[in-house]
């Protein structure tokens, strides 16, 4: 019987402590260790890592790494897929006792990565990954994620294949010597709450609604004493500098360089006393406000998805939200998203500062009851109930709307594949002896030695000085293949020799970071992840990512 | 133990082997290479915690054994999502102690040897026994005083050259926040220090007073106003500590009823707590990536088998993963390894307490306890002579001294180092 699985579960139930949230029927968050991370993902992203299955193919130190950053914050379950036995060489991972060579890798390794948070279910299963990926490759659609490391070229490739067409993300690791590589693989991925560094205000100075308007209008500013004065918000003071400018110019905005500058200086004479704090922000403010409020592009670009265009009862909700989106935006929001109703701090009363804020509250939720509208009566065209997506995914996504996103990774196979490789970005890249994809095209060279010789270049001392000339002749034939002219720099392929697919902690457990807060991101649908390849250079300490 | 060969597989192909990117001193010999990793090298890991941790398991699995490691705190609950040296049952212990124990007790051979206090606590002739110090500090004070601590080890003749070079001590950094952080080689009085970089760390910005006190907008306001305003008119000498519960529970309790009163949404308990202990966020990953290539350059330093960062790597992945590395340049006004001598722009009628606030709040100088003492005279000194000398503060600069004194002034971010600083009056 070729089902030799041996699969063990780790896993113990830990005491609630009073600190955590429940909420019926879900799994309990314990707030205070996880403190420090809810506050960048919050619940909603918690409760997802809490969700997910990973699969991890081969716990080698980059392996073990990268899970330990995942197993640390929480996430739901784990599987170690690896048929080797440790062995003396295996001391170079934090998650191998020396008590342990001889024993399973697979069951060593889920025991010292489950001990470290008892919430996380851990499953060893001692089999051989390539061994799976060729006789039972359905074994891999029980995974939301699945990383492989040290994983061969070919069987790597069928699992990609495998896992595509079903979105299941893959995420391919490696620490080779000094040189680290990630690359991501997932054919679509989307995003609401993409969390960008500095995220642009939503204030509409340009095309104020209404509402905001008539609140400017109510204020007269040479009516007011001198704190009134100098504690009206910046907002306002540009919104009557706008429409102050529009008449004085036949309905237009400053759009000229003298003209900005004009118009800011402007703004600054009508200050009463000197140094207005509230002037001195309108000042500032109004460099970033010359910009009329647009869609985004990554929005205009789900916009143009035929996945928006064409609901069904198949939908996913992302699409389904974005239709309505675009519906609002032709319609009610005349061009422009629904307001999010975020309103910055500034310098302002008490009191102003709560009307104003009340003020673009108000038609943020008026805009988002519009959409939500829009969402129930999309579902009930496609047969579905109207509450099918739950308010708060409809609040939520209205919120967030400016800063929608959906990346599509490229296959393995695309990025392999001659009509569709990235020849030219190969080729002048192998002109500069700085370009990170020279280790790219090294290790690619490698993959292609290990499929011809089953094993890597320079794996032992005494293949290291005849292995060079080989590998030169299958890197200039796999440059060849994808129609790239110009032939590696040889000192490149010489140092891969050197490295043997030798794996230096330092570069297991950097890669390790990186891959964990991908699969992070992945897994929370926040942040933006790499789209879709990732090298460090050890040896100076730098790296590049590419869309390959 | 083993210690098998094959345990050092994938170091000796770094150690015993030459490559093309090798350089030129580069002599492959993995006994040798190994041999000083192991037996000679000592290492000092500056804190056990976020980074700490990760350092400590990095050096260790690349060969480092004699390491030292120096933290003052003990462990929170709240640290176990990242610094996986410790358990549940270790909450309490002091972090360098636990830390130690469990590196030791995993990596065979690790000689990891902790110390339970602060590094202020060490002198220079215990600082000189390292041939690497790599740091997880999470404050900026630690930071300049273990760079100056450095700095100041290197030998220079009269010109201000390095007399022997067998007196710098590479000094490794880094720091991490969220999803961003860096990594920084500092060659002491040959690349630029920390100092050099002191202004891209300003001092923080409170929220202004009258905002706090009569024009509050957010619940952050709410919650500043109970810290800085109500608890010492509610707990006079009382000191606020953040890790008392029932302290706690009070500035939230508090801000709570501030926030009811300008009918503020948005105080709980946990922005209560971030505001309070400025709390920054920090998962395994990013600490992971960013120790990772402080040992990576601490390993090719002690074996000298490739290249080095130089000098500075920041890092961001909030979108995509994301790397800058540049050379950082010495600053030549650097208080700490530049020239000695700077000249400062003061008013006149400035008051010598201004002075001295002018120096703490300026990005570039941060001096926030200085001892200041002008032809031969001491103005103000802190510590036993402060009430001697106390009434110099209210004094104005100009009945103090002349344009074109020098003032010497110490500071305890600068250690040993005194600035000779030369006063030039401010139109």
């Amino acid at each position: 019987c070729w089902w030799r699985t041996s699969s063990r579960l780790f896993q113990r139930k830990e005491k609630m402590s009073a600190t955590n949230t429940t909420a019926p029927g879900k799994k309990v968050i314990d707030e205070k260790r996880y403190d420090r991370q809810l506050r960048l993902w919050g619940e909603d992203g918690q409760r997802r890592l809490g969700d997910a299955k990973l699969c991890l193919l081969n716990a080698n130190a980059s392996g073990t790494e990268t899970l330990k950053n995942l197993v640390l914050p929480g996430i739901g379950a784990f599987t170690i897929l690896d048929g080797r036995k440790v062995d003396a060489a295996d001391l170079n991972n934090f998650f191998i006792e020396e008590s342990s060579i001889g024993q399973s890798r697979a069951e060593v390794t889920t025991r010292l990565l489950t001990e470290l948070n008892t919430e996380v279910e851990g499953h060893a299963v001692s089999r051989d990954p390539v061994e799976v990926i060729e006789k039972e490759i359905s074994f891999f659609h029980q995974f939301s994620l699945v990383i492989a490391s040290d994983v061969p070229e070919q069987p790597l490739l069928k699992l990609a294949r495998e896992l595509q067409p079903r979105n299941v993300p893959l995420v391919v690791i490696r620490s080779y010597g000094l040189i680290g590589a990630l690359r991501i693989s997932v054919a679509e991925h989307t995003i609401i709450e993409s969390k960008p560094d500095n995220p642009a205000d939503d204030l509409r100075l340009l095309d104020p609604f209404p509402e905001l308007l008539a609140f400017s209008d109510s204020l007269d500013m040479e009516k007011m004493d001198s704190t009134e004065h100098s504690h009206t918000p910046w907002v306002v003071i540009l919104l009557k500098a706008f429409k102050k400018w529009a008449d004085e110019h036949g309905g237009k905005t400053p759009s000229t360089y003298p003209e900005k500058t004009a118009f800011r200086n402007g703004v600054l004479k009508e200050q009463k006393k000197q140094d207005e704090e509230n002037y001195s922000e309108a000042y500032k403010g109004a460099v970033k406000s010359f910009e009329r409020a647009s869609i985004p592009s990554d929005v205009k670009a789900l916009f143009a998805s035929p996945k928006a265009d064409h609901i069904t009862a198949e939908s996913a909700h992302f699409w389904i939200l974005v239709h309505a989106l675009k519906q609002f935006v032709d319609a009610e929001g005349k061009g422009l998203l629904p307001v999010s109703g975020s309103l910055p701090d500034m310098t302002a009363t008490t009191d102003m500062y709560m009307r104003i804020q009340k003020v673009y509250e108000k038609k943020a939720q008026e805009d988002a009851a519009i959409f939500g509208k829009k969402v129930k009566e999309i579902l009930q065209k496609i047969g579905k109930p109207t509450d099918t997506i739950s308010e708060e995914e409809i609040k939520k996504f209205c919120k967030h709307a400016a800063f929608l996103n959906c990346i599509n990774h490229r296959s393995l196979d695309e990025e392999r594949n001659p009509n569709t490789a990235k020849s030219s970005l190969i080729a002048s890249a192998l002109a500069d002896e700085n370009s990170h994809l020279n280790w790219y095209v090294a290790l690619r060279a490698a993959d292609a030695f290990y499929t011809q010789k089953g094993r890597y270049p320079g794996d032992v001392d005494s293949n290291v000085a005849g292995d060079l000339a080989d590998l030169k002749q299958i890197a200039e034939k796999l440059l060849q293949e994808i129609h790239v002219t110009g032939t590696l720099d040889e000192r490149f392929l010489g140092e891969i020799i050197r490295y043997g697919n030798a794996e230096l902690h330092s570069i297991a457990s950097l890669i390790g970071g990186v891959a964990s807060q991908e699969v992070i991101k992945l897994v929370t649908h926040q942040y933006v992840p790499l789209n879709n390849t990732f090298i460090y250079n050890g040896l100076n300490s730098s790296s590049q990512s590419y869309q390959l | 133990m083993t210690d098998a060969q094959a345990r050092w597989n994938h170091i000796n192909k770094l150690t015993g082997r030459t490559g093309p990117f090798a350089g030129p001193e580069f002599e492959p010999n993995s006994e040798k290479g190994r041999k000083f990793l192991q037996e000679d090298c000592r290492v000092l890991v500056i804190g056990a915690g976020g980074l700490g941790c990760e350092l400590l398991k990095d050096l260790a699995l690349v060969g480092f054994r004699n390491i030292d490691v120096i933290d003052m705190d003990t462990i929170d609950y709240s640290n176990l999502n990242r610094q996986f040296l410790f358990r549940k049952e270790d909450v309490g212990k002091p972090k360098a102690e636990v830390a130690a124990a469990f590196i030791n007790k995993r990596v065979p051979g690790a000689n990891v040897v902790p110390y339970f206090g602060k590094i202020q606590d060490k002198d220079d002739d215990y600082y000189r026994q390292f041939n690497l110090v790599v740091a997880g500090l999470d404050s900026i004070d630690a930071r300049r005083w273990l760079n100056a601590t450095l700095v100041n080890l290197v030998s220079v003749d009269e010109q201000g050259e390095i007399d022997d070079p067998d007196t710098i001590i590479p000094f490794i950094d880094g720091g991490t926040e969220g999803f961003k952080g860096q990594a920084r080689v500092i060659l002491p009085r040959i690349t630029s220090c920390f100092e050099c970089s002191l202004d891209t760390f300003p001092p923080q910005v409170n929220f202004p007073m009258c905002t706090i006190a009569t024009n509050p907008r957010l619940p952050e306001h709410c919650i500043e106003y109970a810290r800085v305003v109500l608890w010492e008119k509610t707990w006079n000498d009382t000191k606020f500590d953040a890790d008392n519960t029932e302290h706690m529970k009070w500035m939230f309790d508090t801000a709570v009823e501030r926030a009811k009163e300008f009918n503020i949404q948005g105080v709980t308990y946990r922005l209560t707590q971030g505001v309070v202990k400025r709390i920054i966020p920090a998962i395994a990953a990013t600490n992971a990536l960013i120790a990772a290539a402080e040992a990576n350059e601490a390993f090719k330093v002690a074996t000298n088998c490739s290249g080095y960062l130089n000098n500075f790597m920041m890092y961001n992945g909030v979108a995509g993963v994301y790397t800058y590395t540049f050379d950082y340049e010495k600053k030549p006004e650097c208080l700490v390894c530049g020239i000695s001598e700077i000249t400062y722009s003061v008013k006149p009628d400035a008051t010598l307490q201004d002075f001295m606030d002018a120096l703490g709040a300026d990005a570039a100088y941060q001096l926030k306890k200085p001892s200041i003492r002008a032809s031969g005279k001491s103005l103000y000194m802190q510590g036993a002579l402060a009430q001697a000398t106390m009434h110099n503060l209210t004094k104005k600069m100009s009945e103090l001294v002349e344009e074109g004194d020098v003032l010497d002034i110490v500071d305890p971010s600068l250690r040993n180092i005194a600035l000779s600083m030369k006063i030039k009056w401010q139109a």
